[in-house]
């Protein structure tokens, strides 16, 4: 057990540093690529303070508040780019061109390769915004933290990345069971704005639907709600429960779904 | 002109060879676009100021359908001038710039009808209707293909950089996301500082989106519905005469062997 965990994170490492040399190659590239980062990170923000400023307040969140969210928002986004879309493109690409066969053979979890093999840097500043952005807005909200706040808080970080993994991760695998969806790698970033607002937002149906049936909506409010002293209980125990099942079950599709892979020839 | 009508046909048939492709690719970001309104609604739900919701749906309804005019990819181009495959266009008798134009103008109508089609007897349901004069429908229509000329003109521009550079898509992105931003696709330019809205008369960004949909929701008069058309017309041609300028540089200098 011991030396399997030691091999699969000195390959976690190990492909880091790959990716690494791979953007000091393209130096070009990493620059324009941040630009768009973050001018992306840029217009969500102005884009809230133009909404907050009608009205100072959304579904209850005053603006501070408000910001500490689009932080969160903004923390697990640049890693959503950075892991989650380069590694899910790569994946998908491998089933329907068949170079899966490659990640079968080799004497590690595929489910593992896959998912880790790809990294980019350029949301690095992302980031790093985000982070900057939290501290100020937390500090504004005057709400006192403890460190036990802010364990919780990375670990329902955690969770929220666990959780948009594990959904990504089912819908790039139903490309076992297509013939070719290109589109299938842009649905989990198009879903992104439900996460980006806070769950009073959704009413009716909707409220059901996006934070009970698919907690879409909870990725983002759930840490927020926990940094800024006014987390449920039962929210953040359903969200936890929900998190770590849905990677149970997407690891559980991913043994179902291989079986129907019948690439050759590689 | 008969190659051209093959171009679109095949262009027509590849769009729809894998047709779950094509539904997510057409409604991936609708959805996301409508998630605006709900948020507006919630604001107007605790303002004391008046935010008209109605108008707000209306809106966003519009927004979806006519995102795909304006956020396009031109990913193929891009790969077709990095690996040289240009050269099949340069030595036969078909203009790529048409080519192209014909190939991603094809796709993109295709979705702004396929949303139409879908997203406005949905909307008509829930009981968000347009209700746009004739004259303002026609003027609507014949802002759409110059908003894509104007677009995919600029989009080619940049494009045409990768005849200098490695990769060029986060150049095109960054332009695409400065008029996602200005165009009003995510905010109506009214909630946008005074300043800008006087200034963005003038600028290619409004007419690409907030311009049309004011058109198409009977908020614009003729006169100013003809200038916001003169503005966008100006600004399409300066991007097409600049591409054409950039293309000629760039495949004058052009060298490719063995393809």
């Amino acid at each position: 057990m011991y030396k399997s965990l030691r091999k699969h994170w000195r390959l976690f490492w190990k492909f880091r540093q790959l990716r690494l040399m791979l953007l000091l190659e393209y130096r070009n590239s990493f620059f324009f690529w941040s630009l768009v980062s973050v001018l992306w990170t840029a217009f969500n923000y102005f884009f809230f303070s133009l909404i907050v400023s009608a009205n100072n307040t959304i579904a209850g969140w005053n603006q501070s508040e408000m910001y500490v969210l689009i932080s969160t928002f903004t923390i697990l986004d640049a890693f959503t780019w950075s892991f989650f879309y380069a590694n899910m493109t790569t994946y998908t690409k491998s089933i329907f061109y068949g170079e899966m066969t490659t990640y079968l053979t080799r004497p590690v979890s595929t489910q593992f390769l896959v998912s880790i093999q790809n990294n980019s840097f350029n949301n690095i500043f992302r980031l790093v915004i985000g982070i900057v952005v939290l501290v100020k807005a937390v500090q504004a909200t005057q709400v006192p933290l403890s460190l036990g706040t802010i364990l919780l808080y990375v670990t329902f970080m955690i969770l929220s990345l666990l959780f948009i993994y594990s959904l990504w991760f089912i819908v790039a695998t139903c490309a076992f069971w297509v013939e070719r969806l290109d589109n299938i790698n842009e649905l989990i970033p198009a879903t992104r704005r439900m996460w980006q607002v806070p769950r009073g937002v959704y009413s009716g149906l909707a409220s059901t639907l996006f934070t009970v049936i698919l907690p879409l909506g909870l990725i983002s409010t759930i840490p927020s709600e926990i940094l800024l002293g006014k987390g449920e209980l039962r929210w953040m125990v359903y969200y936890g429960i929900f998190a770590v099942g849905s990677l149970l079950f997407s690891t559980w599709f991913f043994r179902i779904s291989v079986k129907r892979y019948s690439g050759v020839g590689n | 002109m008969a190659k051209y009508w093959l171009v679109f046909k095949l262009s027509l048939l590849q769009l729809l060879e894998y047709r779950l492709d094509l539904f997510l690719g057409t409604f991936r970001y609708a959805a996301s676009i409508m998630l605006l309104a709900l948020l507006w609604m919630a604001v107007a739900k605790e303002s004391t100021a008046f935010i008209d919701t109605r108008y707000l749906l209306q809106y966003y309804v519009a927004a979806a359908i006519l995102y795909g005019l304006s956020n396009f990819h031109l990913d193929e181009v891009e790969e077709d001038i990095r690996l040289g495959y240009i050269s099949k266009y340069l030595v036969k008798p078909i203009s790529p710039f048409l080519f192209y134009f014909i190939n991603s103008g094809t796709k993109t109508f295709a979705e702004v009808v396929i949303k139409a089609f879908v997203m406005i007897p949905i909307a008509a349901l829930l009981g968000v209707s347009f209700g746009t004069s004739l004259a303002n429908l026609f003027i609507f229509f014949c802002f759409m293909p110059v908003i894509f000329f104007g677009m995919f003109s600029l989009y080619l521009v940049a494009t045409s950089l990768a005849f200098w550079f490695t990769s060029v898509d986060s150049i095109r992105l960054s332009i695409m996301f400065v008029f996602r931003f200005l165009s009003g696709i995510f905010i109506p330019i009214l909630f946008m500082p005074e300043w800008f809205q006087y200034i963005s008369r003038w600028l290619p960004f409004t007419p690409v989106a907030f311009t049309p949909i004011q058109v198409l929701l009977n908020k614009l008069d003729f006169s100013q519905s003809l200038l916001a058309f003169g503005v966008l017309l100006f600004w399409s041609l300066l991007f097409f005469a600049l591409q054409q300028f950039l293309w000629r540089k760039a495949t004058h200098s052009y060298e490719a062997t063995g393809i």
